[in-house]
Formats: C-alpha cells, sequence, structure tokens
C-alpha cells in the first residue's frame, strides 16, 4: 500500500544531509570525550605524589562534608489557624480569568494559601443543558499561565508618582486634590479600558461618571472586533459580537478567522467543535470544516478542506461563497471578483454543502471590515443560521471597543482638551496601531492616572501609578455572554502593597465603601431577583461565590426583521480588495502570546508555537516558494535563518524569517505581541513589535497590508524552534483515515490490535501482573487541536523548568509533554510523495496538518528500563514507567534508548539557579544570554510542593501526573470505597479544552479509558517494537471526500499475522 | 485449621501465642475489678479519657480536683448524683457539693444526663484502678526509658566468656595430645615457629589487607549511610513543652493538638489558638518555671506572633510521606513510628527514619485489606487470603516497596 509520507519540517521532507546526521544522535551536542583523553592531564603518567595528593585531597572534602552540620529546620504553626486550611491539602476556588481579551472560568488550586494551579471550573448553577455550557470545563495555555503572571517581581510593589515611590496616602490624596480641581474648572476626564466584563464595575464608573460629570469612558482593544459588531447593528440593531454555537454546526466555513486559536473565544469555541468530532463505532457523522486563509493557522491546520487566499481576497471569497449559494437558492448574485485555483474549487463545495445542511451551517470570517462582515450576515441569514448556530441573544460581551472612540479621544489629547486621563488594564503605548502619536498625545494631557497592574508603556507615561491587584487577588465579577455572570474572588493576600482599581476609584469618588460591599450590592439588587431557588440574598451570595457562575434565561432575538443591504456591501468591501496589490503582510496573534499582555510569563515565552514550533521570537512567515525566489535560507539543525527588512508605508522593521509550508505564497505574516520593553526581565527585548504595522481608517482596524516589500539583510539571526528536537528518525506515528473510509469499516482497528497482542506475545520477560490498577492513557487525534494548553499545565503541575532561548537551541528543552506536528501532503490527485514531484514547490500551500501530543508512553516492556545499570527507572506494578530521581546517575542511557524521544536531562540546574550565583549565565554579561525570568525566591513559590524540584544531571519525564495518581487513591482509600472513574486526572487531561485526553484505570472495564483502547481507532504508536505502550492514540479522521491513500498499519503486526 | 506452609506456621504460632500471653494478662488484670458485665475499668477508662480528662487527672489537681481515692472520700451513690448532675445536687442543699462549687471558683462541672449509672460506676471503678496504680514520676531521664537498650545483654558476656575458657583449655589438650603422639611414635616435636615470624608470612599479610579492606569499606558503607540521619535528635525548642505531661500525664489525645494527621500529609503543629484552648484555663505550671513556659504561650498570642519551634522529624525533599495515608487508612499508631512520645520529657527522634526502616515496615505490616473497600480490586490477593495461601496482606504485596510510592 502506498504509504502516506509525514514530515516535521522542509529538512526532514527534503532529507538534508545535515539534518539526517543531527537526528541520529541524541543529544545534540557530542560530550568532549576525545578532548579529555587527549589531553595533557590525562595522558601525564601519574606518580605517587599525585595519588597522595588525590587521596589526601578526597579524604579531607569527604570529612569536610560529613562534619557539616545538619541545617536546623524550624516548623512555624499559625497563631490562629484559618478555619478553612489544613497544611498540606489543597483548597479550591471558583474564579474568573480575563484580561480583556481573554476570558476562561477557572478553578484555582490553593496550598497553604499560595495558588499554584488553575484548573476549568465546572459549576453546579451551569446545567447541563446550557447553552452557554462550553464555556467551562477547559482552559487555555494563557490561562494556565495566568498563576505564574501572579508570583512577577516586575509587578509594581506601591504606588509610585512621577516614577518614585509613593504612599498611597499621598497619592491620594493629591489625586483626589486634582480631580475635584479639575471638576471645579469643568475639565474633561476619561477612563480609558479594554472592554470590561465586569457589571459592577461598569456601574461602579457610572457612578464616578456622575460624580464627575465631565468623565467620559472610552474602550479601547488592543485587537479589534468591531467590524462584527458595527455589521450586526446595521443589520439586527445590536452593536454586539453574537454568539456562535459550532457545536450545532454541521457545516462551518471560516474565512480567515482563527476561531481554535485566537479568534474572540477560543476555549468555548474548541469544547463546540469537537463536539461533532469524536467519531466512534455508535456516532459515525462528522461536521465538516471548510477554511480559507492566507497563512497557517492552528485552525486551518484542523480543517478538512483548507485552501489558500490573499489577506485582501477575503472579501472576495465571501462574495464569491455569497454567489454560489445564491447561485444554488436561486437569490440574486452579488457583483465581485471571481477567486480562481483551489479556494474557487473549495468555496464551490462548501455553498453546496451548506445549502444542503441549511440551518446547520455557520460561516464566520475573521475580517474586521463591517462591509465583510454584512455580507457573511447575509449568507448565515439565507441559510438560516441565526436561532441554531448564532444567537443575537446570548451575544458576547467581550470586544466592545470602538476605533473612532480611541481616534476621537487622541485627537482631543492632542488639542489639549483633556484635563484627566485614567488608564484602567490598557496599554496603548504599546499595542495601539499608532502608539507613538499615543505616547505623544499623552503629554499633552494635566493629570494622568494608570491603575494597571504592570509597570507597562503606559503606566511608565503616567504621572501617577497606581496598581492594580493581580485578578487571583481581587474580588471581581464578569458577564461574558448577556445573562451569564461569574464571579473571581481573592485567593491569596495580595503580595505587594497594591490596590484593586475599583478600590481606587471609589476612594476617588468619596465613596467608602470597599468594592467587595459594592459588589456584592451589584449581584444582591441586580442579579438576585432573576431568580427562585435561594431564598436570601445572603445564600444566593454564598453559593454564587462558591460555585463560580450564575446564569438567567435570555430571550432570543428576532432576526428574521434584518435589513441587510449585501450588495452596498459587497461593492464597498470589493473596493479595498481591489485596491490591495504587491506583496500582502498578515499580522495575526500567536496562540501563546496573544495580544503582547504575558510578554513576561516565561511559561508562554517558551510554549513552541503549535505551528512553527518556535519560541522566544516573532518572525516572517514566508512560503518555502517565497522563500526560494528570495534567496531566503533557514537553517534549522544549527537555529539560523535570514534576517529582512520589512517595509510597509512609512513603517519598516527587521526581522527574522521562517519558512511556513503552509504559508500563502503571495503573501508574509508577522506576529503582533513581540517588541516590548517594559514588560519585565523575561520578556523584554523579545521579537520585534509588529503593531506599527495596523492600519485604522474610520471605523475599521485592518490587521492586513498591501504593497509590503521585503528586503534580504546580509544578517543571520539565531531562532530557537523545537521542530527537529526529538525526532522518530522517520518512523511511522500517525495514523489517519477518511470518514468515509472509516464508516465502511469503524472496527478495523480492533482486529489489528488482536494481531498485535499476539506479536507482542513474543519476549524474553516474564509476564507482568498489574493486581491493582493499571494506569493508561487514550488520546484522541481527531479532537486534539493543537492549542498547547497540556503543555503549560504540565509545566504548572510538575515544576517543569523554563530553559530559556540559549537552551532550546542546544537542545535542552525539558517539557515532559510536546506536541509533535507533522505535515502531509494532499492535493488534487491525492498523495505526493518524495518519489513524485515534491519539488514542485507551489504544493507547500496545500499541506495538511496532523498534531501528536507525545509523551512518555510508560511501555510494559520499556526499552528505557533495561538500560538503566543503576535500576532508578523501572515498572511499577500499576504500570507505571517510574523515575527514582534520588537513584539516577544521569548516564543518560534511557534517553538514549528511547524510541518516543521524550526523557528530558538536566544538564544545569534550571530552578534553583540563583543558589549558587555563578549559576545564572546572564549574569554574565560577555555570554549575552537572557534570563529566564524564573529563578528567584518569589518565582519559586509556583512550585508544586508535592513533585521534587529535580537536581542537575538527572534525568526526567513524564509521571502520569503520580502525585495526582496517589492523591486520588489515597482518596478513595480513606473514605473506604473502590476507585472510580473520575478520581484520578491527569494535569494535560483536566486542561484539554477539546477533550480530547481520558487517563484511568486500564483494569476497570467500564473506564472511558478502558473504552477508548478498545475503541477501533485506537492505535499504539511504534506498535512494531513490542514496547507495549500504556497510551493509545486514536487516529485522526478526515471528513474529506477522497479516501486519505496511505492509512497505514503497523507493517509488522500484519506480517506477523 | 486451614494448612499453612511451613515457614510461616512458626510466625503464626509465635504471634498467636503471644496474642494468648496477653490475653491472659488483660484477663487476670481485669477479673478482680469486673465485678459484673456492664461495670468495667475498660470501659470506664474510654468514658473518662473521652468526658474527664479535659479537666480532671487522678493524681492531679487540674482545672477540677485530682480524683484519686475518691471512692473512699464519698459514696458511689453521691457520686453517681455528682457526676450525672452536679447542680442538681447542689440545688439540695448537699454540703459536699457546694463546698466543692466554692473552692473551685464556682466554675460548674458540666452534666452528663446521658449517663447510666453503669457508665459512672465504670469510671469510678477506672479511678478506683488508677489509685491503686503508683503515680508516675515525671521527669524521667529519655534515653532510659525511650530508647531501646542497644547493649548486648549480661548473658551474652557470659556466653563468650565460657567459649573462651573451653577454647583455650581445648588448645592446651590438643598440644599435649600432639606431643604424647610424637612421643609414642619416637619422633622429634618439630620445632615451633615463633609467634613472630608466622604473623609476618605472606598469607597472614593477605589476611591484614583483606580484613582491613573489609573493615574499613564497612565502616564507610556504614557511617556514609548514617550521614544525614538524626536519630535520638532532641533540639533545644523555644517553650519547654513537656509531651509526657500532656501525652502522659494528662492524656490528650495526639490528634487534638496534631489534628491534620488524619487529614493531611502533613501532622501538622498546633497553632498558638489551639494551645489556648486549655491554657486559658490553665495558667499555673507546677513550679515556676513551668508557668514561666506557659507565659510564652500568652506572650505569643498577645504579640500574634508563631512559636518558632524545632522540627525534629525532617525526611529528604524527595521523600513524600503521607500522615493521613498511615494514621486514617493504615490504622498504625503514633508510637510506631515517634515511639513512646506519651513518657518524653522531652521530644527526640525514636526511630532513624531511614529508607531502609520504612521499607521494612512495608514488607511487615497488615494492611486494613479486609476492612477498607478500596483494596476490592486486588480481587487475587484476595482468594489468595480466602484459599489460606497467604495469611496476611502486607503494603509490599500492593506495590509498596516500589519507588513512586514514595520518591516523585
Amino acid at each position: 500500500m502506498e504509504q502516506k509520507n509525514y514530515w516535521k519540517g522542509l529538512e526532514e521532507l527534503h532529507e538534508d544531509p545535515g539534518f539526517l546526521k543531527e537526528r541520529d544522535k541524541e543529544f545534540a551536542e557530542e560530550l568532549p570525550v576525545e578532548e579529555i583523553f587527549n589531553s595533557s592531564v590525562v595522558n601525564k603518567p601519574a606518580n605517587r605524589r599525585d595519588f597522595l595528593k588525590m587521596l589526601g585531597f578526597s579524604v579531607s572534602a569527604a570529612t569536610l562534608a560529613a562534619s557539616c552540620r545538619i541545617p536546623v529546620k524550624k516548623a512555624i504553626p499559625y497563631v490562629i489557624k484559618p478555619e478553612e486550611i489544613i497544611p498540606g491539602v489543597a483548597n479550591y476556588y471558583a474564579s474568573t480569568f480575563y484580561d480583556g481579551n481573554d476570558y476562561c472560568p477557572v478553578l484555582v488550586k490553593t496550598r497553604d494559601g499560595r495558588p499554584i494551579k488553575i484548573e476549568p471550573l465546572t459549576s453546579k448553577h451551569i446545567s447541563a443543558d446550557s447553552p452557554n455550557r462550553y464555556l467551562f470545563g477547559g482552559t487555555s495555555a494563557r490561562a494556565q499561565a495566568s498563576v505564574l503572571s501572579l508570583y512577577d517581581n516586575s509587578r509594581p510593589q506601591q504606588p509610585s508618582i512621577t516614577g518614585k515611590k509613593a504612599t498611597w496616602e499621598i497619592a491620594d490624596t493629591e489625586i483626589r486634590n486634582r480631580l475635584i480641581e479639575a471638576k471645579t474648572k469643568g475639565g474633561s476626564m476619561v477612563i480609558l479600558t479594554p472592554t470590561l466584563l465586569s457589571p459592577s464595575t461598569k456601574q461602579l464608573i457610572a457612578d464616578f461618571i456622575m460624580a464627575y460629570p465631565a468623565a467620559k469612558h472610552v474602550v479601547y482593544d488592543p485587537i479589534s472586533y468591531s467590524g462584527i459588531a458595527i455589521a450586526n447593528e446595521r443589520n439586527y440593531g445590536k452593536h454586539v459580537v453574537p454568539g456562535y454555537h459550532f457545536e450545532n454546526a454541521g457545516v462551518i466555513v471560516s474565512i480567515n478567522a482563527d476561531f481554535l486559536g485566537t479568534w474572540i473565544s477560543p476555549v468555548e469555541y474548541t469544547r463546540q467543535y469537537v463536539q461533532n468530532r469524536k467519531v466512534s463505532a455508535t456516532q459515525t457523522k462528522m461536521s465538516r470544516h471548510y477554511h480559507l486563509e492566507s497563512r497557517l493557522s492552528l485552525t486551518g491546520s484542523n480543517a478538512d478542506k483548507r485552501a489558500v487566499i490573499k489577506p485582501s481576497e477575503e472579501a472576495t471569497a465571501v462574495v464569491a461563497l455569497y454567489n454560489k449559494i445564491a447561485g444554488l437558492t436561486g437569490a440574486a448574485a452579488l457583483t465581485g471578483a471571481q477567486l480562481t485555483g483551489k479556494a474557487e474549487k473549495v468555496i464551490a463545495q462548501a455553498a453546496e454543502d451548506l445549502v444542503a445542511s441549511k440551518g446547520k451551517g455557520l460561516v464566520v470570517a475573521g475580517s474586521n471590515d463591517p462591509n465583510v462582515q454584512v455580507v457573511v450576515n447575509a449568507i448565515n441569514n439565507m441559510l438560516g443560521s441565526y436561532g441554531t448556530t448564532i444567537s443575537l441573544g446570548r451575544h458576547s460581551n467581550t470586544h466592545q471597543s470602538s476605533n473612532k472612540d480611541m481616534q476621537l479621544l487622541m485627537d482631543d489629547m492632542n488639542k489639549g482638551a483633556i484635563n484627566t486621563l485614567i488608564v484602567y488594564g490598557a496599554n496603548p503605548a504599546y499595542d495601539h496601531a499608532d502608539a507613538k502619536g499615543f505616547s505623544e498625545a499623552i503629554k499633552k494631557v494635566e493629570t494622568t492616572i494608570s491603575l494597571n497592574d504592570r509597570s507597562d508603556e503606559t503606566s511608565a507615561l503616567c504621572r501617577y501609578h497606581c496598581p492594580d491587584h493581580h485578578y487571583l487577588e481581587s474580588w471581581n465579577d464578569a458577564s461574558p455572554k448577556a445573562g451569564l455572570f461569574t464571579m473571581c474572588q481573592p485567593v491569596i493576600w495580595p503580595l505587594f502593597q497594591t490596590r484593586q482599581a475599583q478600590d481606587s476609584l471609589l476612594r476617588w469618588m468619596g465613596n467608602t465603601d470597599d468594592y467587595y460591599t459594592y459588589i456584592k450590592n451589584y449581584w444582591v439588587k441586580n442579579v438576585y431577583p432573576s431568580q427562585s431557588t435561594y431564598s436570601d440574598s445572603q445564600s444566593f451570595w454564598d453559593m454564587c461565590v462558591k460555585e463560580g457562575a450564575f446564569e438567567m434565561a435570555v430571550a432570543e432575538v428576532n432576526s428574521s426583521n434584518a435589513s441587510i443591504d449585501a450588495a452596498a456591501a459587497a461593492n464597498a468591501s470589493m473596493a479595498a480588495a481591489v485596491a490591495a496589490k504587491g506583496l500582502e503582510l498578515t499580522l495575526y496573534e500567536k496562540v501563546a502570546m496573544g495580544n503582547g499582555r504575558y510578554a513576561n510569563v516565561p511559561w508562554l515565552q517558551e510554549m513552541p508555537d503549535p505551528i512553527s514550533k518556535v519560541v522566544w521570537d516573532n518572525y516572517l512567515c514566508v512560503s518555502p516558494k517565497f522563500a526560494k525566489e528570495n534567496g531566503l535560507v533557514m537553517d534549522v539543525v544549527a537555529h539560523t535563518t535570514d534576517m529582512v527588512t520589512v517595509t510597509a508605508g512609512k513603517v519598516s522593521i527587521d526581522v527574522p524569517v521562517y519558512i511556513q509550508p503552509g504559508q500563502g505564497d503571495t503573501s508574509v505574516a508577522l506576529a503582533l505581541g513581540y517588541g516590548r520593553n517594559k514588560s519585565g526581565k523575561a520578556g523584554d527585548g523579545v521579537g520585534q513589535n509588529a503593531y506599527p504595522f495596523v492600519t485604522t481608517a474610520g471605523d475599521s482596524t485592518a490587521y492586513h497590508i498591501s504593497g509590503v516589500t521585503i528586503t534580504k539583510l546580509n544578517k543571520k539571526y539565531e531562532i530557537a524552534m523545537t521542530q527537529t528536537h526529538f525526532s522518530f528518525e522517520g518512523r511511522d506515528a500517525i495514523q489517519e483515515t477518511s470518514l468515509k473510509e472509516y464508516q465502511k469499516h469503524p472496527e478495523e482497528g480492533i482486529a489489528e490490535k488482536e494481531a498485535l497482542k499476539h506479536m507482542w506475545a513474543e519476549t524474553l520477560y516474564p509476564e507482568q501482573k498489574f493486581p491493582g490498577a493499571k494506569w493508561g492513557m487514550a488520546i484522541d487525534l481527531n479532537s486534539c487541536i493543537g492549542c498547547g494548553a497540556c503543555t503549560v499545565a504540565c509545566q504548572a503541575e510538575n515544576n517543569v523548568p523554563v530553559v530559556g532561548k540559549t537552551e532550546v537551541m542546544r537542545v535542552h528543552e525539558m517539557s515532559w509533554i510536546r506536541i509533535d506536528r507533522y505535515y502531509s501532503f494532499q492535493s488534487e490527485h491525492g498523495t505526493i510523495d518524495k518519489e513524485k514531484e515534491y519539488d514542485n514547490i507551489e504544493d507547500y500551500q496545500d499541506i495538511q496538518v496532523v498534531f501528536q501530543p507525545m509523551l512518555c508512553q510508560h511501555c510494559d516492556n520499556a526499552p528505557c528500563e533495561n538500560v538503566c545499570p543503576v535500576n532508578a527507572t523501572n515498572h511499577s506494578s500499576e504500570g507505571l514507567n517510574q523515575m527514582a530521581y534520588n537513584r539516577c546517575i544521569g548516564t543518560r542511557y534511557c534517553a538514549n534508548n528511547c524510541p518516543y524521544k521524550v526523557r528530558r536531562f538536566n544538564w544545569l540546574d534550571y530552578t534553583t539557579a540563583d543558589v549558587f550565583p555563578w549559576n545564572e549565565p546572564w549574569k554574565v554579561p560577555t555570554l549575552g544570554i537572557k534570563d529566564t525570568g524564573m529563578t528567584d525566591a518569589m518565582t519559586r513559590m509556583v512550585l508544586n510542593p508535592d513533585v521534587t524540584v529535580r537536581a542537575r544531571g538527572v534525568m526526567e519525564k513524564c509521571s502520569f501526573c503520580v502525585q495526582r495518581i496517589q492523591e486520588g487513591k489515597l482518596h478513595a482509600k480513606t473514605e473506604g470505597r473502590p476507585l472510580v472513574e473520575g478520581d484520578v486526572k491527569s494535569a494535560c487531561q483536566t486542561a484539554c479544552p477539546a477533550d480530547a485526553i481520558s487517563f484511568g484505570n486500564l483494569n476497570d472495564e467500564t473506564s472511558k479509558v478502558r473504552k477508548d483502547h478498545e475503541d477501533g481507532r485506537a492505535y499504539y504508536t511504534l506498535a512494531e517494537l513490542n514496547t507495549r505502550p500504556a497510551i493509545a492514540y486514536m487516529k485522526k479522521v478526515r471528513n474529506t471526500d477522497e479516501r486519505v491513500p496511505g492509512d497505514n498499519k503497523p507493517k509488522k503486526a500484519a506480517v506477523h499475522h | 485449621m486451614r494448612s499453612l506452609p511451613s515457614t510461616c506456621v512458626r510466625i503464626i504460632y509465635t504471634n498467636r501465642f503471644r496474642k494468648f500471653i496477653a490475653s491472659i494478662f488483660i484477663l487476670l488484670f481485669l477479673v478482680p475489678f469486673s465485678g459484673y458485665a456492664e461495670v468495667s475499668a475498660t470501659a470506664g477508662e474510654k468514658a473518662f479519657k473521652q468526658y474527664c480528662t479535659s479537666c480532671h487527672q487522678v493524681n492531679n489537681k487540674l482545672v477540677g480536683p485530682a480524683l484519686k481515692d475518691m471512692h473512699t472520700r464519698r459514696t458511689e451513690e453521691w457520686l453517681i448524683k455528682w457526676i450525672r448532675n452536679n447542680s442538681a445536687l447542689r440545688a439540695t442543699g448537699d454540703k459536699d457539693a457546694l463546698a466543692i462549687y466554692e473552692e473551685y471558683n464556682k466554675n460548674e462541672m458540666p452534666s452528663f444526663l446521658s449517663f447510666t449509672d453503669d457508665d459512672i460506676k465504670s469510671i469510678i471503678e477506672y479511678v478506683k484502678v488508677q489509685s491503686a496504680a503508683p503515680a508516675t514520676q515525671p521527669g524521667a531521664a529519655p534515653g532510659t526509658e525511650g530508647a531501646p537498650a542497644d547493649q548486648p545483654s549480661f548473658w551474652l558476656y557470659i556466653v563468650v566468656g565460657v567459649l573462651v575458657v573451653i577454647t583455650f583449655l581445648l588448645m592446651r589438650t590438643n598440644t599435649v595430645l600432639k606431643r604424647l603422639a610424637y612421643e609414642k611414635i619416637g619422633e622429634e616435636l618439630p620445632e615451633e615457629r615463633p609467634l613472630l615470624s608466622r604473623l609476618k608470612t605472606k598469607r597472614a599479610i593477605a589476611f591484614y589487607v583483606i580484613a582491613g579492606v573489609f573493615l574499613l569499606g564497612f565502616t564507610l558503607a556504614d557511617s556514609a549511610m548514617r550521614l544525614g540521619r538524626s536519630k535520638n535528635y532532641k533540639p533545644v525548642q523555644p517553650i519547654a513543652f513537656s509531651h509526657e505531661l500532656h501525652a502522659g500525664i494528662n492524656q490528650i489525645n495526639c490528634l487534638y493538638c496534631h489534628s491534620s494527621a488524619e487529614k493531611s500529609k502533613i501532622a501538622g503543629i498546633p497553632p498558638v489558638s489551639t494551645c489556648m484552648n486549655c491554657h486559658k484555663a490553665i495558667q499555673q505550671g507546677e513550679s515556676e518555671a513551668g508557668t514561666a513556659e506557659i507565659q510564652k504561650i500568652y506572650a505569643a498570642f498577645d504579640k500574634n506572633e508563631p512559636i518558632e519551634w524545632v522540627k525534629i522529624h525532617n525526611l529528604p525533599d524527595h521523600v513524600y510521606f503521607n500522615h493521613s495515608q498511615h494514621v486514617a487508612v493504615g490504622k498504625i499508631a503514633c508510637q510506631t513510628c515517634h515511639g513512646p512520645v506519651e513518657t518524653m520529657p522531652e521530644l527526640y527522634q525514636f526511630t532513624s527514619l531511614s529508607m531502609g526502616w520504612c521499607i521494612n515496615c512495608h514488607r511487615q505490616t497488615d494492611v486494613q485489606f479486609g476492612s477498607n473497600n478500596y483494596y476490592s480490586m486486588y480481587t487475587e490477593l484476595h482468594e489468595d487470603f480466602k484459599s489460606g495461601k497467604i495469611d496476611k496482606v502486607t503494603a509490599e504485596m500492593m506495590g509498596g516497596t516500589e519507588c513512586q510510592k514514595c520518591h516523585y
């Protein structure tokens, strides 16, 4: 059978000799063995004198070491123990993570008063059939990492006036005096915030405006979605971002909307999306996802059918889709240009599918042009999507900013018409398209106050900086959607002398209430009356704080009275498309870094980008064809790449290039959110700031620009990417099939596994018994979207260190779970393998992607266990491949022998490096190494006290969260009951927004993981090696028409059978 | 009787034998005091510890009077009335009752209306037994009582001495016999090599070297293993707190202060507020020094500063130990690891806390296999137990000695 070829990068596909040489080595660097043995020290004949010297030294060193006193440790109890705290037992509190852009209801795990882990929230107040349920139960990498941003030394630690430290009393007095003076003078005030979700804060700002009638509230988001809101206002009279329901959609068409990665509410959409992707013998239907985009996004890489368009062709594509559907349903066509090539075919297929499943289709577009969004509305209206896949009633409350208001504010500031500016949570001095203009304008404002919780670019320009608490130190509430409320509560006493922003505002209004009282009063007055479950307001409030959420009924908006003038909108949107000329640049958010707010969170900086696998940088994505034409070279093995100057209009910056398969040939892409200079020691100076390329015109903010020129610089750049690290050396790890094929033989995999077990029986080792529990995992490759939330969750749970860019380049990254991203070809004619013309370089646009989370497989016949000379790694009676750190002597034989390449060696002391100052390479200026921002006592507060911090020189790897296994077992034992499903959940499993990971007891026949292992889609990676993994992967199923050739079965198993 | 492997029989026999002997002793001890079935000193002990110890001791005055020989001072009838409802007794104008009330600053003793006559009689019975027993002397030296005697017994020396004498005698006999044998065949006795030259032979030197290496190696390994161990560690604590007084004499349950031992990995040092539960009332020590120590609690409480105790039982960072696993699930007595704490005026580390010590217990100790439903998944072990193939289930049989049970 024809084998489908999977490759992680071009170097692997082309079998680049340099890459092949490196690939076969387990460790990137050779140990200097030769050097040592040839050196004079070793070759000098040893004499008696030397021997005695050595002996003397050893003995005295040993004596000295042995005679050291054991340090005296103190056990310090509370004076009065808080009732709810039992030392050593974790408490969980419901809260809400919201930073102006990302929203996620969370459960915060605290140990002895310290938050150490974020878990997804599931609330009893949210019913099982609630349309809001998909907002709950999943997390993103950013939500997971938010706990680290609490323990950040670069947070402001007290208020400051013109950059000098001050006390709250002085700051309060001065500010209050200035505000009152401004009020009497009639000077205008502005409170500048990103979109606020908190209804009480909005009420508070309204109260503030009552107290200071000259005040105004301006909403500004770094990433604008105003196009959608304006279109809805025009068509339905509601200036909102609607609620999308991908779970009801059988056919999804996305035009440049990265809804699984960054678009509006990715965690929620991911949960919805995967509902129709989990096929099994009983549920053989699955949604079909069409995707048109100009770069390779996370969403695009999960699509069934994908085609590349230019960024400026968004309007063309939307109009073309409208016309195809109109043609099929007999409506009038709009005027617009035609698409060509594959995009045209995909649009035609999508239209047919959409029409065939009316009411179950959903079309979304990433364009921020209101005219494009009007046409999208018209399409969805034609398809009857309103009420099923789109809800205007349960609309989103996020992303409410208006470009016009911000422009007006900047004009007013420039005119000197603004007396007081209060900034709360916004950072326009960095993330505004005209950040420079803002920085100039703010100087003309008499009183500037920043309430930001970071000493960011904007705060630095403000006279007063009155730092807000971190969200984990604050009371707050949020209403992410109409009718849905969630709660945010403090889980730690404030670390620094900061004060909640709302408390500051209350104080300056002359209100003596604290915000807690305010928020409670708000809920009792506005939310409590809407329910009947609780008869008194106190118990209602208590339950809301405990459950973290509350929802009320919302009436659906009648969408039949829409007034959509699609023709006019199409004409207007096409004008922009026609105007675009030359090379185009897409500006996008990275899945980890987003808009740049979290630049100083090392976990996110070191999380490999799901697509490019680059860490600690942004870069210009160019297609292989573009690179070839322009002579751009990237050497993945040497971690070097060419630098280019990108120029568009008046802006030009120097960035490294990254050759990205799947990137459109006629455009390039650059990530926003980098190039911060006031974020903190880890985030400053990482990458280049691309916000200046953002263009604003009237109502619209555009995240792509045409007429771009690229000039190659005669300069190389070191770029850290994990793509080539830990290679499978060409062995097959992936199995996939098409939906049609799967429907024909859903049970096919079961027979294959039987054949495998037959082969596995042949071994020299005695049969192992697992008398109690046998832990196993199953990962559904069809649900896994590759977002990386699991990798950050693992890092937080297991004290996995951050190593820094330089160390990643030396292949020293420590991640226990990595996500392998494989490319493969799928053209109109089927597979292109290397014998055929892969040099036909245009095909790199049309690639397919599959993600495979790779972690220790806990093999029952583990190659690593047999080679350890000190038996530091061995097998437990519960099927765990155990790693005893204190026994490991660091021979690294195990890593060498592991075919899955999941073992990590502690080359340096990464977590406690500051114990010995000379251990921190960034303190040596000549080395030019960047601080990872992780080695100080404050940051170490985030460590999980139940997991050992590994020392230098030992091996480590995934432990299947053994601390959680032990905790779950103990819980069952204490209650004197058998283990049940859900007692033990691994960190990666709970973090996953797609529920792609199941974990549990394989000996339990009723467990989900056992059923998954026995499913027809389940297969074992590298099963032919007879490693007998405890992790089963469930085959990727693509909803494409054609059969995917190369549904690769384990070859040897088949032969044996 | 089940058939058992022969190796087990002996162990079981000894275990059973011990239990048998122990029960005979207990019976002998109890019989004279238990007049009838419902009233017993053991039942009284339980009730006494549950209800009385927070205010009373047998030998010492606490919140309430010392109860020693109360049965001789008062009639049983009076005691029953007083214990059940002392305020009712006072209301009748009973002089004795009123006198006690006045003597103890009108501190009212709680009523125990739910007590039956037998319950109260049991308590009286228990106090009677305790009154007869000699009072425990506070302040005994820790080493003598606490640590078990490691020295070989006197009898061992005697045996070794006898053996040495026999060896000497046998050697003499051998020499004489040899000489006689040579004389008989009429040959010269070969010349004895002098002792010194015999000690210098190659063989002897090889022996010294091997013995030396062995000895040094053993010493090295042995002392290396002792590194970081702190058995008998007895640091000076900020407050001269006596476990003997609190846990021993006053019979305060360990879990009263170390309350998280059942719920958490950490047994927990009690917060100052827990001390204050009792010491609000008990402000005086038995001596001036004692009172001074109690004053330290008030100082800490008033200043809102925690007391910085010195941690005695330290495990390395790479060891995970969970108290609740052992206390709540394993039902292991605190004394198993911490030694007879109730006899220690100054707390010290009783066991080595070495890995070998941990493993040993995991190999030998029964788990709560039958009574805890968690273990129902170990079907094979259950079958073996039922069929008599094994007579107990240890932690080791369920993987309790594997690395990642404690190291992760």
